[in-house]
């Protein structure tokens, strides 16, 4: 694979913010009331703020003054983050801080983690997302801008105004306007998640029509969640992502997750023969960004793609996306749809112990991809099995 | 059944003909019928504060005579063992809002908790109620009342002074006529919920310049004939809300028993959105005297009067009937203080109605009172 192409994708999966994970029965907040909420703020003369923020009461009663304060700060249930999984009232924390060489043996959970790029613990900007709160807004190096930023990726709600360029005022949010999470018409993160943590059909399922009832209230955006959140996921237990076997560079479906992504980074995504999107002139090889929402599916048999994960087993290091997202796969390469290349299978939306927030080491010492390395199947070569 | 006239003092048969309807202490309950005293004098006052060599006063501060000649003080008279309504009969009967036993937790017994709530669990857990001159000492937790927004001491900063106490809320009015259905100002104040500061102006100087022109009110609403010993969802107290947004005042011009509580818990109310001046930003602090929502959504499930968290109905839409209705209307009536507390005590942290420790969302829980309204937290 072509270095200068990878990275390229490597901004892909920038965008959402969320957590790109979740449970079935915990999408649902669930739990003790008092968890989460304080009535008035006020208890034995002393703030009831978990997060320590002084910010006074918070909106929707939470004990938190930001987003990042119940899901990053620490666990509003249990004051630490020991037992992350059976807890009651669990929250899923988006500040993890082991990750191990794939993300899927530490305590780091699928959406990958801000610990990487929290500017209070001196991380990098190319770690991961630079949300407010978390981290200072992107460095001049980076931009204020979205990488691929292209404003008519809308139909689930038209991001930062759809301005042609962002200032450093546009600092990234987790929800809002200038967010991943929630209804991209309201301003703040509260408002924008607004009926999400108790609403949704609580048995996993997804339409997209609600925050509630989309995946990690991602508001359009469809998927299956994984009931831990892909805490140390397996071959059988893991998120579903939603996408788009497509034959054309243009977007049909702005229901994956991969849309969800295109919505500040379009150009990474689609285009039609203007040099922008995946392809060229062709949808198909050779291609000028690498491919999202492509179903390896449609690619010959007798390709690279068809040992995909050796035995085509579901990847939890390189996962695909489906177009059906009913229950996890375990198998993929059965049926059309089922292997569907997305930005999520080389990014953590949060952030990763990597540059360009991937969810393994590309092009850093002591851990890069190297071609006829004999590194096995593992990162870019889950997919390009050939390639190691 | 005995009755503790005065906690500090003796308590025998002897002093129970002392017991006076004396005031104060509201109850937060009371029956149209029966708020107005009843009975013998003799019950409750003493003219001399003389009898057989004696004194007769014994009370929390002695036995020095009493203002309106009565025989003990309000936490005298409102104290028993354990019965809730204490009937001396010839008709006096006696809301208890202090029991030495913990109270029944079940409504309809002789010594089921009355609506207000009871002293019984303040008296060594701070956290329990309200700490009242004469049961519980200044609270160890708070040394002002929480959500206060006026910086006027003692009184809005604890009542366990004597200065505070039950007349830091109550405005004794015990022979007032209350006969009519709905209890306003005129006829004494719903539980005797009246402008206290009326009393503290009369005796400091008379009225500031700048309120001299304000009516005094009282709240109003509607008295349960046994002041919800027993209870249900045809049989039950009625509140006065308001959907009128106050901001902090020295009269009770919304009459409502919301205003009432923002008195020294200002901010509760006063500051409870984050764009308070028409309410249409976020909730920061839980609403109070305000619409419960209708519409699509899960507060329009609530339709039937549960007295696990009381809804109130508009101050001006208040009517005979009320109380022996089950309708709760979203959209129209509201949600107030006492929807989820219990002003004197409970077994409950913060006074609550229900154990809020014990409320999980996503688990069925019918002695959660906040499931009452938030119909969808539970499912």
């Amino acid at each position: 694979m072509n270095g200068g192409r990878v990275k390229l994708i490597v901004s892909l999966a920038v965008s959402a913010l969320v957590l790109f994970s979740a449970g079935n029965a915990l999408a649902k907040a669930s739990g003790a009331c008092v968890n989460c909420h304080t009535m008035h703020n006020s208890q034995n003369n002393a703030s009831m703020m978990i997060d320590g923020s002084d910010t006074g009461a918070a909106p929707a009663l939470v004990r938190a003054g930001s987003c990042y304060g119940c899901h990053g700060d620490q666990d509003i249930a249990n004051g630490d983050w020991t037992n992350t999984t059976t807890a009651p009232g669990k929250t899923p924390r988006v500040n993890a801080m082991t990750y191990g060489d794939y993300g899927v043996s530490g305590d780091t959970l699928a959406g990958g983690s801000f610990y990487w790029v929290d500017t209070n613990l001196g991380a990098t900007d190319a770690k991961g997302h630079n949300v407010k709160g978390v981290a200072n807004v992107d460095s001049a190096a980076f931009g204020a801008t979205p990488p691929g930023w292209n404003a008519t990726f809308s139909a689930n709600g038209q991001i930062n105004g759809g301005a042609a360029t962002w200032t450093t005022d546009n600092q990234l949010t987790c929800a809002g306007t200038n967010g991943c999470h929630g209804d991209h018409t309201a301003e703040d993160d509260f408002a924008a998640v607004r009926g999400g943590h108790h609403g949704g059909a609580g048995d996993g399922t997804t339409d997209g029509l609600t925050v509630a009832t989309s995946y990690r209230f991602l508001k359009g955006i469809l998927g299956y969640e994984d009931e831990d959140w892909e805490y140390q996921p397996t071959v059988s237990e893991h998120n579903q992502y939603h996408g788009e076997a497509r034959s054309a560079d243009t977007a049909a479906n702005t229901a994956t997750i991969s849309y969800l992504c295109a919505e500040c980074h379009g150009n990474f995504h689609s285009g039609t023969e203007d040099g922008m999107g995946a392809d060229g002139e062709t949808w198909g090889a050779p291609w000028l960004r690498h491919p999202t929402d492509l179903d390896m599916n449609d690619l010959a048999d007798t390709s690279e793609y068809a040992s995909y994960n050796t035995d085509k087993s579901y990847s939890v290091v390189a996962p695909v996306a489906s177009d059906d997202n009913g229950a996890p796969k375990s198998a993929v390469l059965v049926a059309d749809g089922d292997a569907i290349v997305t930005c999520v299978s080389c990014h953590r939306a949060h952030g990763s112990p990597f540059d360009d927030l991937l969810r393994w080491s590309y092009n850093e010492d002591g851990h890069k991809m190297i071609a006829a390395g004999g590194a096995g199947n593992v990162g870019c070569f889950v997919c390009h099995t050939t390639k190691d | 059944m005995k009755m503790n006239m005065f906690l500090r003092g003796p308590v025998g048969p002897d002093h129970l003909r002392f017991v006076g309807l004396i005031a104060l202490l509201l109850l937060l309950t009371s029956t149209t019928t029966w708020a107005r005293v009843g009975g013998p004098c003799v019950n409750c006052h003493t003219m001399h504060n003389s009898q057989d060599g004696a004194t007769v006063v014994v009370s929390s501060s002695g036995s020095a005579p009493l203002p309106a000649l009565i025989n003990t003080d309000c936490v005298g008279c409102h104290s028993s063992d354990s019965e809730t309504i204490v009937d001396l009969g010839d008709g006096t009967r006696i809301p208890i809002v202090y029991t030495t036993n913990a109270p029944n937790l079940t409504q309809g017994t002789s010594t089921s908790m009355l609506a207000g709530g009871n002293f019984h669990w303040v008296k060594t857990d701070d956290t329990k109620g309200h700490n009242v001159f004469g049961i519980a000492e200044v609270d160890g937790n708070l040394p002002e009342a929480p959500g206060g927004s006026t910086s006027c001491s003692p009184c809005h900063d604890t009542l366990s002074t004597a200065k505070s106490g039950c007349q830091g809320c109550h405005l004794a009015a015990h022979h007032a006529d209350d006969s009519a259905a709905v209890v306003t100002v005129n006829q004494g104040s719903y539980r005797f919920l009246g402008d206290v500061m009326m009393t503290y102006f009369a005796t400091n100087g008379g009225y500031p310049d700048e309120i001299s022109s304000q009516k005094f009110n009282g709240v109003s609403g509607i008295e349960d004939p046994d002041w919800e010993q027993s209870v249900s969802s045809t049989k039950h107290n009625v509140y006065g809300g308001t959907v009128d947004l106050y901001a902090a005042a020295i009269t009770l011009k919304y009459a409502t028993i919301g205003q009432m509580c923002a008195g020294c818990h200002g901010n509760f109310h006063h500051k409870m959105n984050s764009v308070q001046s028409d309410l249409s930003g976020a909730w920061i602090r839980h609403p109070s005297d305000v619409l419960i929502p209708a519409g699509d959504t899960e507060y329009a499930a609530y339709t039937k009067y549960d007295p696990l968290a009381p809804a109130a109905k508009p101050v001006s839409s208040l009517a005979d009937g009320m109380q022996n209705s089950e309708l709760v209307e979203p959209g129209k009536d509201i949600v107030t203080c006492i929807s989820c507390h219990r002003p004197h005590g409970s077994p409950y942290s913060d006074m609550l109605r229900w154990d809020y420790e014990t409320c999980d969302a996503g688990t069925a829980n019918d002695e959660c009172g906040c499931f009452v309204c938030h119909t969808a937290k539970d499912d």
